[in-house]
């Protein structure tokens, strides 16, 4: 067969329509791996000893800290023999519910800035006052919205985001999520990562968030919550 | 009246570059970006650049010194009693005490230029101060260029924008405040750092955990001993309200690096009055050169 011009021509002119849709469909954001669970991560208590901490604990880290190495912020109100570590204990929910929001009371602090909320985790002491987490349908701080809690389990390894992870205390807001609320991962900032038994429910997640502004900017926490995944009905 | 020709030119293309000129010196001194940094500044600063307020830092500052004099002979007395983290606190305090009174030193020695800054016009408003002038201006005049006519729908408003030019930083009183404002950037600018409020914020964290071992370690220990310890407790009673107050104190200071770094970047405040009088008188020494009578 004979390729004449006009041929060639087509044929350039497809094989440029093919790759540009080629390009197109892979450029579409690639589908989450796993499934979400959508439920309740109901916390273990935190325990501390010489050696660190078990179970739900969170330490926070000072600019140019690292997570592996500090320096921590030390928390004088810790009972830890460390105290970098401050250990959690499940609030009225049990834990951290996906899929939905769980903001706290209104107002969310009382005259003394001890923050109130409770769903998550009690309201554990950070320097004489209380500090508790909630997860925010509106960033406080930035007003952004923010999406509603998402885990998602493929074959045992745990991800997800936490973005609406939030932190208060002393009348004060901090995101804690990752990533964080405009979708990077600044700082120390790093990816919820974890595992899952299926059988037993058992779980594990861990991240790293950054402070961005305010009197803590530049400090990260860092996040440790353990304990059984319970399914919503 | 309207006159036509050559003579009107030169009047029209001046004050088309001046126009010009007003309308690009806040694009030019990227003003449009940095005045709201600025507006910015003064709003976080605002709850906390009042007298009482600033006097109630150096107090919570005399507060924790009196308590560690009062217990650091006691702790050399009875080691027992002490902890890591208040020796970690003892040691640092000197330099922590030094800077911290030094620095609320200098904030409260600017006050009323923060004051001053503060109750100028908003500083967003700025650089429309100059662009809608300029911009009225310069297609007036350019108009005048273009067509060779002038009148007094021409020289007019370029007068009446000139007197307001003129009379606008006598109006807000400018020339007393700006001044004022540049003395009070001069002392923000080891303040407004990053590696300052690093600094602070370390000792915010040293503060925190030392009155952590007097409030949990120490004074308990001393209550139970009998030890009369009147400034720690009361201390200890105010820890609160100290953390309620400097903690915000750290939050503006740490969000204001990027917006002082922003307004520092600008002119000098001492010539801003002189932005405004002197594209004004010329806008109006222009306007009034006399127009050559038609032949």
């Amino acid at each position: 067969m004979k390729i004449t011009g006009p041929s060639l021509r087509i044929a350039a002119v497809g094989a440029l329509i093919l790759t540009i849709l080629t390009g197109c469909g892979s450029s579409e954001e690639e589908k989450p791996a796993g499934e979400a669970l959508v439920g309740t991560f109901q916390l273990d208590p935190g325990h501390c000893d010489a050696k660190g901490a078990t179970g739900s604990y969170f330490r926070m880290i000072q600019p140019g800290g690292t997570v592996e190495k500090g320096g921590y912020f030390l928390n004088p109100d810790s009972k830890c023999p460390d105290q970098s570590y401050s250990v959690a204990i499940a609030g009225t929910d049990r834990g951290l519910v996906t899929g939905t929001f769980q903001p706290g009371p209104d107002p969310a602090f009382n005259a003394r800035g001890d923050a109130l909320a409770g769903q998550i985790t009690r309201p554990g002491t950070f320097t004489a006052i209380k500090f508790a987490i909630s997860t925010q349908s509106v960033d406080p701080g930035t007003g952004e919205k923010l999406p509603a809690p998402e885990v998602r389990n493929d074959d045992g390894k745990l991800s997800g985001q936490l973005t609406a992870w939030t932190a208060a205390w002393n009348n004060l807001y901090f995101n804690q999520g990752s990533p964080k609320p405009d979708g990077t991962t600044e700082g120390l900032t790093s990816p919820v990562v974890g595992t899952y038994d299926e059988e037993s429910g058992r779980f594990e997640l861990s991240w790293s968030s950054t402070i961005e502004g305010g009197p803590f900017d530049r400090f990260s926490g860092n996040w440790h919550l353990e304990g059984t995944f319970v399914a919503s009905k | 009246m309207t006159t036509r020709g050559g003579s009107a030119r030169p009047v029209a293309v001046a004050l088309a570059l001046v126009g010009l000129g007003l309308a690009l010196a806040p694009v030019v001194f990227g003003m449009f970006h940095r005045a709201p940094l600025g507006a910015e500044m003064i709003q976080d600063f605002a709850p906390l650049m009042t007298k009482e307020r600033l006097a109630g830092f150096q107090g919570h500052l005399a507060g924790i010194d009196a308590s560690v004099q009062e217990l650091d002979p006691l702790v050399e007395e009875q080691p027992d009693i002490g902890s890591p983290s208040y020796a970690t606190f003892s040691k640092d305090w000197p330099e922590i005490h030094t800077t911290m009174t030094s620095l609320m030193d200098q904030v409260a020695a600017n006050r009323e230029g923060y004051d001053a800054v503060a109750s100028l016009p908003d500083f967003r408003l700025f650089p429309w101060f100059f662009a809608v002038p300029g911009v009225i201006i310069f297609l007036l005049a350019g108009y005048a260029a273009v067509t060779g006519r002038d009148g007094w729908w021409l020289r007019g408003p370029a007068a009446a924008i000139g007197v307001a030019l003129v009379v606008l930083p006598f109006a807000v009183g400018m020339f007393h405040k700006a001044p004022q404002g540049a003395q009070m950037m001069g002392a923000f600018e080891t303040i407004e750092t990053t590696e300052n409020v690093a600094r602070i914020q370390g000792y915010f964290a040293t503060m925190a955990s030392g009155q952590g071992a007097i409030r949990l370690d120490i004074a308990p220990e001393l209550v139970r001993a009998g030890v009369p310890h009147p400034a720690t407790e009361r201390l200890d009673a105010e820890w609160i309200g100290i953390l309620n107050d400097m903690t915000p104190m750290i939050g503006a200071m740490s969000d204001s690096v990027d917006n002082y770094q922003a307004v520092a970047s600008l002119p000098s405040f001492r010539l801003f009055p002189w932005f405004f009088v002197a594209p004004g008188a010329v806008l109006v020494l222009i306007s009034f050169i006399p127009r050559k009578a038609r032949p």
